[in-house]
């Protein structure tokens, strides 16, 4: 059984668009669309809200582009907007898809491995920048790490996950080398 | 005590070369395998006799083409602009019948998509009859097509535009399909986690990823379907190939080196732009 906020997920199409637009998603491999603008790239998160007759021909009402013109300025690349995605540095690249999730206007957003495609300086960045958004904001965002250090840094919360179960939950600065070491050890039996 | 894998592969190696050796140890295998090549070299030598291949023949028959060589090479440029005119034709059959192609393989290309289509029994039905329809298609030459078209239509520039035009839906639409095939999937889960419909993922999603390959795809038909058209000229089907027919019929070498020299240069021309432009697209 899958809950949202409360509410039993039942997985019908309709509910499963609403939900999608409500749940933001960034990606490791990014997911852009290369041969489309920065801009369009991140209208993209308003798929959700275009109206029937705009949806066959890439056409966005003043209000998302005002919106997805908005995200881009939260993540810093505004000058960016009319490039193409392919052009773009790989950090670029993911605040382009940050953007994205945030012009869904969504009330969760899900991250899965943001910055293991960057290197470590700019993986700090971008997250960094992803986490002070997320507190401005005030959006709640899941993110899956394996940097231990990234994850004690920026996160509130640490969950510890071992053949699918929870078995760290703590606070950040709570957590204990026994226990982090006993997830990472490899078990031979 | 765990069976260790190289045990395993080793055991099933020695059951696999039992198979394969009879009791007398002659590798049966390798044994219909060398039959079937001297089947195949045998079949090859027999086509010479078949299809009575004889070079001296050529040598003899150069010498008789002496006088239509001195004709061919003395065009006759009074008719330059009448047979410019049917080139023009030509080249209009050839665009009309890729667009009408173009047209019905697009909503095909989706429907004959693995990646889209095989997840639900309907949607494994429509794959199949799709691709059945463009393997009938394909089947039929151009030629036949366009005399079946020739009977329906009558003679004339129409029955080429049909002919072309189904036999394109066909080769399109596998092309098409192939280039669906090989989307990207990250791209459209991410326009699938944006709560996207159905339609705008396949329009935001797919559709964004495959139109360069199926503009070069639809350019570079057009370019094979004026060199075709042409062909199709000879059974009836209008265009210039209409005209080179009768001329040769007429013996009238000189008017249909003119021809030659027309084709010639339409085709070469529209090849480099055919190959320019798909470049610019960055499609082969």
């Amino acid at each position: 059984m899958v809950c949202f906020n409360g509410e039993r997920v039942l997985f019908r199409y309709k509910e499963l668009l609403t939900l999608r637009r409500k749940i933001g998603m960034i990606f490791q491999e990014f997911n852009l669309l290369p041969n489309l603008s920065v801009l369009t790239n991140v209208l993209l998160g308003r798929l959700s809200y275009q109206s029937f007759w705009r949806q066959p021909f890439f056409s966005f009402s003043r209000a998302d582009r005002e919106v997805a013109m908005n995200a881009l300025h939260k993540v810093g690349i505004l000058p960016l907007a009319r490039r193409k995605a392919r052009e773009l540095s790989g950090g670029q690249r993911q605040r382009v898809g940050i953007a994205r999730a945030l012009a869904q206007e969504p009330i969760l957003l899900l991250a899965d491995e943001p910055v293991s495609n960057l290197d470590p300086a700019t993986a700090d960045k971008v997250l960094s920048h992803f986490v002070s958004l997320c507190r401005q904001e005030q959006l709640s965002a899941v993110i899956n790490l394996h940097s231990v250090e990234l994850a004690e840094k920026y996160c509130d919360r640490i969950l510890g996950l071992k053949r699918g179960e929870i078995v760290i939950d703590v606070l950040a600065g709570n957590l204990n080398e026994r226990e982090l070491s006993q997830i990472y050890s490899e078990d031979e039996n | 005590m765990r069976i260790r894998k190289g045990d395993m592969a080793a055991r099933e190696n020695k059951s696999l070369t039992e198979k394969i050796i009879s009791p007398k140890g002659l590798p049966i295998l390798s044994a219909i395998k060398f039959a079937l090549i001297i089947a195949f070299l045998a079949y090859l030598v027999n086509s010479i006799y078949i299809t009575e291949f004889n070079p001296l023949k050529l040598f003899r028959g150069l010498t008789r083409a002496g006088g239509l060589l001195s004709e061919i090479f003395s065009p006759d440029f009074s008719i330059f602009w009448d047979l410019a005119k049917l080139m023009n034709e030509t080249v209009q059959i050839a665009l009309l019948g890729t667009a009408l192609a173009v047209l019905m393989s697009f909503p095909l290309s989706f429907s004959g998509a693995k990646n889209l289509m095989l997840r639900t029994s309907t949607g494994k039905l429509v794959y199949f009859l799709t691709r059945l329809l463009f393997n009938v298609l394909r089947a039929f030459e151009p030629i036949l097509l366009a005399l079946l078209f020739v009977i329906m239509v009558g003679l004339g520039p129409f029955a080429g535009v049909l002919a072309l035009g189904l036999h394109s839906v066909g080769m399109l639409g596998k092309l098409f399909s192939e280039a669906v095939e090989g989307i990207d999937r990250g791209q459209v889960e991410a326009v699938t986690a944006t709560g996207a419909n159905r339609f705008q993922i396949i329009w935001y999603g797919v559709l964004t990823q495959v139109l360069p390959a199926f503009l070069a795809f639809s350019i570079y038909r057009w370019d094979i379907n004026i060199r075709m058209s042409i062909v199709l000229g000879i059974v009836g089907a209008g265009g210039i190939g209409f005209k080179l027919i009768q001329y040769m019929n007429l013996l009238q070498f000189d008017k249909m080196a003119t021809a030659f020299i027309i084709i010639l240069l339409v085709v070469t021309a529209l090849d480099y732009l055919s190959a320019y432009l798909r470049t610019k697209l960055g499609q082969y």
